[in-house]
Parts: structure tokens; sequence; C-alpha cells
């Protein structure tokens, strides 16, 4: 049984998107932070560290996850706020994020699942879906 | 702000669309649609906005565009010239304007 209102989680909404892997190609041999609007810092940190081929890849997952996140949620967000770490082995997205990155909507988030797919090395797909709790007051 | 600039910041929502979507500069008016007529999304969008950024040197979030976006969407290719120019006149605070 929850204590109060204020600890009540809910199912927010889920989200789902899908990019083509190859779109993401003039991004991965930049130097900087390719697009610093949507990536954050440790995310291109963490692309640089791939080989080349992978990188893509990489970047088109968390574009993924990044725009379902916010089909789930309907309310604009920093993406750099975001960090979604594409592990190729497992074909999933490890993923960091200020739990009150929606706290101007009076939400925080509790937990961001999601799942990845890719398509013959071509399409990525992310389906998300986000639990949250409205903000104490 | 300098009609040249509102110019050049045409010139490249322009030729950056004709480019994107492998159309002629000539096929396209302001009101062409960027989803419909040139199959267009938003990691299209979002690019042209990091080139502009870059290009002006415009600080500015997305979740401040994101707001603006939704009280004035930008479908056509009139209307991101629109949002392009607003963008690079007041930069974060394109919210606290009247459009």
């Amino acid at each position: 049984m929850l204590n109060s209102e204020k600890d009540a989680e809910i199912l927010f909404g889920c989200g789902v998107d899908e990019e083509i892997i190859e779109r993401f190609n003039p991004l991965v041999i930049s130097r900087e932070n390719p697009m610093p609007l949507i990536f954050s810092e440790e995310e291109f940190e963490f692309v640089k560290g791939l080989s080349l081929s992978k990188r893509a890849v990489s970047y088109a997952a968390s574009f993924c996850c990044k725009e379902s996140l916010f089909k789930a949620c309907g309310f604009p967000f920093n993406f750099n706020e975001t960090s979604f770490f594409y592990d190729e082995e497992k074909n999933i997205c490890t993923s960091s994020w200020s739990s009150d990155i929606f706290l101007d909507e009076g939400w925080v988030i509790k937990n961001i699942e999601h799942k990845i797919s890719i398509w013959n090395n071509r399409c990525c797909t992310a389906q998300l879906c986000l639990t949250a709790r409205r903000k104490e007051k | 702000m300098e009609e040249k600039t509102v110019q050049e910041i045409t010139d490249l929502v322009y030729s950056y669309f004709a480019e994107e979507c492998d159309v002629e500069v000539n096929d396209i008016s302001d009101s062409t649609s960027i989803i419909e007529d040139l199959e267009g999304d938003s990691l299209m969008l979002l690019s042209l906005l990091e080139q502009v950024r870059k290009k002006y040197d415009i600080k500015v979030e997305l979740k401040t565009l994101g707001k603006h976006l939704m009280k004035k969407p930008s479908d056509s290719i009139g209307q991101v010239v629109e949002l392009t120019v607003a963008v690079v006149k007041h930069g974060d605070n394109i919210l606290n304007v009247e459009l």
C-alpha cells in the first residue's frame, strides 16, 4: 500500500522511434560533439571510444531512445541531459538521466525501460516505457 | 536583424532541405510541407538547428525550442525559415518574445 499520493508511481507513457543508421554516418568522424543539443558530452566520449564502424549505430540507438522518451512524456526536455550508451553485445542501452529533468512539468522520473532492435544493420528501433511520480509539493 | 542576414538564413534553410531531401532548390517554396512533400523528419530539423547554432554562435536549449514549437509549429519551409530567424535573433529568449 502506498503511504501517500506523492509516492504513487504511474506508467507515464510509452514511445517508439525508428531511425536509419546510415543517417548518423556523417557524425562519426567528428572530433567534437557533433550535436550538442542532442548528445551529452558523456555520450560523445563513449562513442569516440568505439571503432568507427560501431559509432553510427550507437548514435542511432541513443537518438531513438531520446525520441521515444519525448513521445512517452509528451513535453519537451533537453535531450543532452539524458545519456544512452549502446551495448552492442547485449543489445541494450545503459541509460543515465537526472530524475528532475521533468520537474518543470511537475513530475519526477522513476524509471525508463527500453528495448532496442537493430534490423539488418540498417535500421534501429527503440521501444520505451517511462514511469514517474508527481513532484512533492 | 539585417535584411542580408535574413536572406542568408533563408538561403541556408532552402539549400539544406534541397540537399538533405535530394530535390532541386527551385522545387521548394515557403509552402512546401517538410513531412508530406519532402519526407523530412525531426532529425533533419535538429541537424539544421545545430548548424545554425554553430554558425551564429547562439545559446539556445532544446527544451526552449521544443516549447516554442509546441506553441508555433514549423511544418513548412517558410515556417522553418521564420523559426530559424527567430532563433538567431532571440536565442534562448525566444519564448519571451511575441512572434
